[in-house]
């Protein structure tokens, strides 16, 4: 694949992917640094198909935000450690959505949102994870039922 | 029962309206517009090259250009003992700018200095050493971003602070922060600890000479061991190297 086809993959994927991330992260700034290391990653080594894209960059950009944090480097200045990300907190917390994730471990929400926002399968969601079908399973069934919980506290 | 057919519409529905960041920012590259594909296309190739050539450079040329930059020699410090050479291989940076050494493993090197970051006022040197190849390297570093069980050496103006009060203002926050006395190179200095994410600790060493700060620092996590088998353990027996010329 060429860097121009690459970019144009990427640009038509970004907005869900970049939103899929917020929801997972809830952090602007990782997320977009995440997706950015995915479109790098992408450039020394595309995935093989253009329909795995989505769920490439996804999964890329997971194990991105994992490995990369964003660590303070000011010792003159007070630093309050990691920043969280306020606004985008406060308007995910005012979603249904959101406020059933906040309930769910990162790779929870990760599985979750792949299946429900970007439309992965298990085998889809194991293959690009490199798990088992049976964890992804797993991992969403324990997901969903937090989530039911979630709701039936709600109500 | 959650009904998944209305999951997926309520995710579609609730997501789909999170703001975007600015359209320009979607590609990691500096160019601010791009009014037509052709010029998409034309930015991209650039970044296609400059990444490429950026990572090839720094695997080329980060020592030379580290120690052109600072007056760096790869000579042993006289005073510094053969036994601490690690890993079976003895590779020392010698800092004569600000006046110490240290012993990497064999298979660490200096990492290229982060293009576009601001030193923070009152810092007068930084360097990184890594163990991670440069492609690894690459891929991970950003304008405010420590890598992971890469160690970085600070040099600050002091401006009156002492060594055991430096955590104080380095991010270690009071309720989480391990606090302790060390040596190095037979100068007493000052350790903290504190955790920055859950599964991520930041380490610090103060030492004070006359009005600067020598300041070495790592993060550990997730897990016990970073790439390349690098451990802790393997980021103390460096701190431990510190030679003050």
């Amino acid at each position: 694949m060429t860097a121009e086809r690459w970019a144009e993959l990427y640009r038509l994927e970004f907005p869900r992917l970049y939103r899929a991330l917020l929801a997972v992260l809830r952090d602007r700034d990782r997320a977009l640094d995440a997706l950015h290391d995915a479109f790098v990653a992408g450039l020394r080594h595309p995935p093989a198909h253009d329909a795995d894209l989505a769920g490439w960059l996804f999964v890329v950009a997971i194990r991105s935000s994992r490995r990369l944090r964003r660590l303070p480097l000011l010792p003159l200045e007070w630093v309050t450690g990691h920043s969280g990300d306020d606004e985008i907190e406060a308007t995910l917390d005012r979603m249904e959505v959101g406020r059933l994730l906040a309930g769910l471990t990162e790779r929870q929400r990760a599985m979750v949102v792949a299946q429900f926002y970007l439309g992965l399968d298990h085998r889809e969601i194991a293959r690009h994870f490199g798990v088992k079908t049976g964890t992804v399973s797993a991992t969403l069934a324990q997901a969903k039922a937090r989530m039911r919980a979630e709701v039936r506290n709600a109500s | 029962m959650l009904p998944e057919l209305t999951i997926d519409r309520v995710f579609r529905r609730e997501l789909d309206s999170l703001p975007l960041p600015p359209e320009g920012s979607w590609i990691p590259t500096r160019a601010a517009s791009r009014p037509s594909i052709l010029l998409t296309t034309l930015v991209v190739a650039a970044t296609v090259v400059l990444v490429l050539g950026a990572a090839t450079l720094a695997r080329e040329a980060s020592d030379a250009a580290a120690a052109a930059r600072r007056g760096v020699s790869t000579a042993p410090l006289i005073n510094l003992p053969r036994p601490t050479c690690l890993r079976g291989g003895c590779n020392v940076y010698r800092n004569d700018a600000f006046g110490y050494g240290i012993v990497l493993p064999a298979d660490w090197r200096v990492a290229p200095p982060v293009r576009g970051r601001t030193p923070p006022t009152g810092e007068l040197d930084r360097v990184e050493f890594t163990g991670q190849t440069s492609d690894e390297w690459t891929h991970l570093v950003g304008i405010d971003v420590v890598v992971p069980w890469d160690l970085v050496v600070e040099v600050h103006e002091r401006r009156g602070v002492l060594a055991m009060d430096w955590w104080r203002v380095d991010g270690c926050d009071r309720n989480s922060c391990v606090v302790g006395q060390t040596t190095l190179s037979q100068l007493s200095g000052y350790t903290a600890s504190w955790p920055i994410e859950p599964s991520l600790r930041m380490h610090a060493y103060y030492v004070q000479r006359g009005d600067r700060m020598l300041v070495l620092r790592y993060a550990t996590g997730p897990g016990n061991e970073g790439p390349r088998g690098i451990t802790e353990r393997t980021l103390q027996q460096i701190v431990d190297s510190l030679t003050f010329g």
